[in-house]
C-alpha cells in the first residue's frame, strides 16, 4: 500500500517536470509560429506537445486539465489539417489557452480535491467559448473560400478552370485505412524491427492487406545487411482513431516516413500520397490497386490529378505566388502526418535537426539531489587524490608517482565530466523571455524585437535558476523605462521597432550575460537629481558618469514618473544587484543617452569545484582561481619599496601584498628579516582590470573544491570560500574581484 | 557457421542445399550475408531449408528477398523447401510467401 503511494508520488513528480517542460515547449513553439505561421512541422509539434499533456493529465485523473486541453487540442488538430489558419486572434487565444492549461495543471497538483476557483473557471469558460468558435467553422469548403479569397483573385482564368475540374468531393470507395510506411536505413541499427510495429498494429485493427515493397532492395553484392530497405503499404480495418493508429509507430516516427489515409479519403489525398512516395508513381499506383486501396478507375483519376497538380504549380510559379499558399487554398484536407522534408529546403531541415537536438537534450532525467551527491563525492575524491599525490611525492618512488599522476589525470576528467552534467544551456531561460517581451510590448503599445545570441552557452543549473529572476527584472526595466513608444522613436530618427538583445558568452572562467537595448538610455541629470532627492548622495558630490549610472543599483532608487505594474517601485535594481552578488557575480551598466543601455552580468561558471593556483604567504596557503591568473612575475626589492604600482611592459599595474591584507605576521616579519629576498607577483585579471598580488611562494596548480564559509565569516572581505588541501590543511580562496576593486 | 552446405549438395548436380542456422536476426546478419555470398558465387541453383530457424527479423527476411531478387536477375534459381513456424509467421505478417519459389518436401 505504502509502496503504491510512493509510486504514485514519484509518477506525479515526473508529471510535474514533464508538464512544465512541455508547457514551456508549447509556448516556445507558439512564439516561433508567430514568425512562421506556415511551418507545418511546428504545428505538428504543437499538437503533439498538447496531446501528451492531455494524455499524462488523464493518467492522473486531472479531469479539469483534460477537459480543457481536449478542446485546445481539437483546434490545433484543425490547424494541422489546414481547416483553419493562424491569425493574430487565434495566436493570442492559443497562448492564453496554454496559460490556462498551465494554471489548471498547477491547481491539480496543489489541491486536486478542491474544485477550481471562480476566476480560473470563468477564464476557462471564456476561452472555451472562443475556442469553440474555431471548431464551428469546421466545414472545409467554406474555410477555403475565406482564406483563399485574396489568393484566388490573382488566378488566371485557366487556373480557375483547372480548379473547377478538380472534383474535390470525389472520394475513394475503399473502406479501410491506408498506411504507407518507409523505414529509414538506420532503423535496424537503432534496435527497432519494423516487424514488431506490424505485430502491434494488429492489436489496433485487422491488417486486410500488406504489400512489402522490395524496389529499394540492392543486390546481394551491394546490400548492407544491417540497413533496412523495405517499404510497406498496408490496408487496415480498424475503428481506432487516426491518432491511435499513428501512436503504434510512435517510437519510430523519427526514423520513418509515415502516411495514414483514413477510410474513404479523397482521391486527391491518394494523389498526394502517390506523389510523395519515393517509388515510381506508376509502380506505387499498381501496388495500391493490388492491395485493394484503389480501383483501376480511381488510380487513373488520381494520376490525372497529379498532372493537373503539376500544371498548377507551374502556373503558380509564373504568377509568383508561393506554392504553400496555393496548396493551402486548393487542397483543403491534405493529410500528411509526417512531413516529408523537401531536400532542397535546407532551412526546414536544419530547423528540424535543431529540434531533434533539443528533444534529445531533454531526454535524460536525473534527480538533482543525486547529482548533488555525485558532485560532493567527486569533491571528496579530488581532495583525497590530492592527498595521495602528496604522500606519493614524499616516497619518491618513480613507479608510484607515475600511477598517481595517471590517477590524478583521471580524477580531473571525472571532475570535469561530473560538473558538466549540471551544466545546462541558458537558451531555455532566454526563450522564456520571448513571451514576456511579446506580452509586455503589446500591453505598452511598443514594438520590440527580442534577439537572442549564444543560447547554447552552458552554465551551472543552480546558477541558471538563480539568474532567471534578476534577468526578468532587467528586461522588464528595459522594456518599461528604456524603450520609447514608437512615435517618440520615429521622432528621434530611430526605427519604430526597438531591439532588445540578450547575449551570453564565456569569458575567462566566467559566463557573461549582456542585456542591450537601443532605447532612451540613462539620463545622468535625472539620475543625479533623483539621487539627491532620495538622499542617496549629497548635492555637492561630484560623480563620474559610471558612478552616476551605478546609482540605479542603490536601494530605494526609482526614476519612473508613474509607477506601472511592470516596474518602478524602486525595489528592483538593488535586489538584482544583491542576487548577482550572492552568485559571486558582478553587474555593470553602460549607457549612452539617447542610444540605449547595456547591462553586463558576469557570473562564475560553477559553484562547486574550480582549478586553483596555490600560493603561500607566511605559513598560510591561499588559492587563486586559475582562470583569473594571467601570469607570474618576479618583483625586485627596489620596486617593491617604491609603492603600489609597477610597470608591466609599459602598463601601469597596481599591486598589493596579500600579507598586508590578511595581516599575516609571519610573512610581514620574514619580509623584514630577509633583505634582498625575491617577491612573486601573481598577475590576475577580472573584467578587463589587471592587478598584482604579492605572495611569498608559488605552489602551483591545485584542484579546488569550494567549501562555503560559515555564517560567521560571510562578511570577510577578500575571501570567497575555503578549501581543503591534500595535506589536510585549510586554504582560503581569494576573492579576486573584490581585491581588484580595492586596489584599482 | 550460419549456413551449412549439405554433404549431398554436389550429388544433386550443381545444386547447393543450404540449412539455415537458428538465428537469422540482425545479430548474425553480416555473417549470414557473407556466407550466402560465398555460395552464391559458386552455385547457380539453391535449395534453402529454413526449418531450423528459431528467430528471424526484418534483416533476415531482407536477406532472403535480396538473394531471391539477385538470383532472378542473374538467371539463377532459389527454392525454399521447408520453413519453421517463426519464419512462416513473419512471412505471413509481411505477406511475402509469393515472393519465393517453393518446392514441396519430398
Amino acid at each position: 500500500m505504502n509502496d503504491e503511494t510512493d509510486y504514485l508520488a514519484e509518477g506525479r513528480q515526473v508529471f510535474v517536470e514533464e508538464s512544465s517542460e512541455l508547457l514551456q515547449q508549447a509556448e516556445y513553439i507558439l512564439l516561433k509560429l508567430e514568425d512562421e505561421p506556415d511551418n507545418d512541422e511546428l504545428i505538428n509539434d504543437l499538437f503533439r506537445t498538447i496531446h501528451t499533456i492531455k494524455g499524462s493529465a488523464g493518467l492522473f485523473g486531472f479531469d479539469d486539465v483534460v477537459a480543457f486541453t481536449h478542446v485546445a487540442e481539437s483546434v490545433m488538430d484543425q490547424l494541422r489539417d489546414k481547416e483553419i489558419f493562424l491569425n493574430d486572434d487565434l495566436m493570442g487565444l492559443l497562448l492564453d489557452s496554454r496559460d490556462q492549461i498551465s494554471q489548471l495543471v498547477a491547481h491539480a497538483l496543489d489541491n486536486a480535491e478542491v474544485p477550481i476557483g471562480d476566476s480560473l473557471r470563468e477564464t476557462g469558460e471564456e476561452l472555451l467559448k472562443n475556442l469553440h468558435q474555431y471548431l464551428d467553422i469546421k466545414t472545409p469548403n467554406s474555410s477555403i473560400v475565406i482564406t483563399a479569397e485574396s489568393e484566388l483573385k490573382v488566378l488566371t482564368e485557366s487556373e480557375i478552370a483547372l480548379e473547377l475540374t478538380e472534383p474535390e468531393s470525389e472520394k475513394v470507395t475503399n473502406d479501410y485505412w491506408h498506411i504507407s510506411i518507409r523505414f529509414n536505413r538506420n532503423v535496424l541499427a537503432n534496435g527497432m524491427d519494423p516487424l514488431s510495429f506490424f505485430r502491434y498494429l494488429e492489436t489496433v485493427g485487422d491488417i486486410i492487406n500488406m504489400t512489402t515493397l522490395t524496389t529499394d532492395l540492392p543486390s546481394l553484392n551491394d546490400i548492407n545487411p544491417e540497413e533496412s530497405y523495405l517499404g510497406f503499404e498496408i490496408s487496415l480495418a480498424s475503428t481506432a482513431s487516426k491518432e491511435a493508429i499513428a501512436e503504434v509507430f510512435e517510437f519510430v516516427l523519427a526514423d520513418c516516413q509515415l502516411q495514414i489515409l483514413s477510410p474513404r479519403s479523397k482521391l486527391s489525398d491518394y494523389t498526394q500520397l502517390i506523389y510523395a512516395l519515393p517509388e515510381e508513381n506508376i509502380a506505387i499506383g499498381e501496388t495500391l490497386v493490388a492491395s485493394g486501396a484503389l480501383t483501376e478507375d480511381e488510380l487513373l483519376k488520381a494520376l490525372e490529378y497529379q498532372n493537373v497538380d503539376i500544371d498548377k504549380q507551374t502556373i503558380v510559379t509564373e504568377e509568383n505566388i508561393t506554392l504553400d499558399k496555393i496548396t493551402n487554398a486548393l487542397m483543403d484536407d491534405v493529410i500528411i502526418d509526417k512531413n516529408i522534408v523537401d531536400a532542397s529546403n535546407v532551412d526546414t531541415a536544419l530547423d528540424k535537426q535543431k529540434q531533434v537536438k533539443e528533444v534529445e537534450q531533454q531526454s535524460v532525467r536525473v534527480n538533482a539531489e543525486k547529482l548533488g551527491d555525485l558532485i560532493n563525492l567527486v569533491g571528496e575524491l579530488v581532495i583525497s587524490s590530492a592527498h595521495t599525490e602528496l604522500k606519493a611525492k614524499q616516497t619518491e618512488q618513480a613507479e608510484l608517482l607515475e600511477t598517481v599522476e595517471n590517477l590524478t589525470r583521471l580524477v580531473e576528467e571525472i571532475r570535469d565530466a561530473t560538473l558538466s552534467l549540471r551544466m545546462v544551456q541558458i537558451g531555455d531561460t532566454f526563450n522564456r523571455f520571448k513571451r514576456v517581451v511579446r506580452d509586455l510590448s503589446k500591453d505598452m503599445g511598443k514594438k520590440i524585437d527580442l534577439q537572442i545570441v549564444g543560447g547554447d552557452t552552458e552554465l551551472d543549473k543552480t546558477v541558471v535558476e538563480k539568474i532567471s529572476d534578476p534577468l526578468m527584472h532587467l528586461i522588464r526595466n528595459s522594456l518599461d523605462h528604456g524603450i520609447e513608444k514608437p512615435n517618440i522613436r520615429t521622432a528621434n530618427g530611430k526605427s519604430e521597432t526597438a531591439t532588445v538583445k540578450l547575449e551570453a558568452y564565456h569569458d575567462s572562467g566566467s559566463i557573461v550575460i549582456e542585456i542591450t537595448d537601443d532605447g532612451a538610455g540613462l539620463n545622468p541629470e535625472i539620475l543625479t537629481a533623483k539621487a539627491i532627492e532620495n538622499g542617496i548622495i549629497s548635492a555637492n558630490q561630484q560623480l563620474t558618469l559610471p558612478e552616476i549610472h551605478r546609482l540605479i543599483f542603490a536601494p530605494g532608487f526609482s526614476t519612473a514618473k508613474e509607477i506601472t505594474n511592470i516596474s518602478g517601485r524602486g525595489v528592483g535594481m538593488d535586489v538584482v544587484n544583491k542576487n548577482i552578488d550572492a552568485l559571486r557575480g558582478q553587474i555593470s551598466v553602460n549607457s549612452e543617452l539617447g542610444e540605449g543601455t547595456s547591462f553586463t552580468i558576469r557570473l562564475p561558471l560553477t559553484l562547486a569545484i574550480i582549478d586553483g593556483f596555490q600560493v603561500q604567504v607566511g605559513q598560510s596557503s591561499y588559492v587563486i582561481p586559475l582562470d583569473l591568473v594571467e601570469e607570474c612575475i618576479a618583483l625586485d626589492e627596489q620596486q617593491a619599496k617604491k609603492g603600489e604600482y609597477i610597470n608591466l611592459r609599459g602598463e601601469v599595474m597596481p599591486y598589493i601584498h596579500l600579507s598586508e591584507i590578511f595581516n599575516d605576521e609571519d610573512s610581514l616579519n620574514s619580509t623584514l628579516d630577509k633583505p634582498g629576498r625575491r617577491y612573486n607577483i601573481v598577475v590576475v585579471e577580472y573584467a578587463g582590470q589587471k592587478a598584482g598580488l604579492v605572495v611569498d611562494e608559488l605552489l602551483g596548480e591545485h584542484q579546488t573544491v569550494i567549501k562555503p564559509l560559515g555564517k560567521v565569516f560571510q562578511n570577510l572581505k577578500g575571501i570567497s570560500g575555503a578549501t581543503i588541501l591534500g595535506s589536510g590543511e585549510v586554504a582560503m580562496i581569494i576573492d579576486v574581484p573584490s581585491l581588484i576593486r580595492r586596489v584599482v | 557457421m550460419s549456413f551449412t552446405k549439405r554433404e549431398d549438395s554436389n550429388q544433386k548436380k550443381g545444386i547447393c542445399v543450404l540449412d539455415a542456422s537458428p538465428d537469422m536476426t540482425i545479430y548474425c546478419a553480416a555473417n549470414n550475408l557473407a556466407e550466402i555470398k560465398g555460395y552464391y558465387a559458386e552455385f547457380n541453383h539453391f535449395e534453402l531449408n529454413l526449418s531450423d530457424v528459431e528467430e528471424i527479423d526484418s534483416s533476415g527476411i531482407q536477406l532472403l528477398l535480396a538473394l531471391k531478387q539477385s538470383a532472378t536477375k542473374d538467371g539463377k534459381q532459389v527454392f525454399l523447401n521447408a520453413i519453421s513456424n517463426p519464419v512462416a509467421e513473419v512471412m505471413d505478417v509481411l505477406n511475402i510467401r509469393s515472393h519465393f519459389d517453393w518446392i514441396q518436401p519430398e
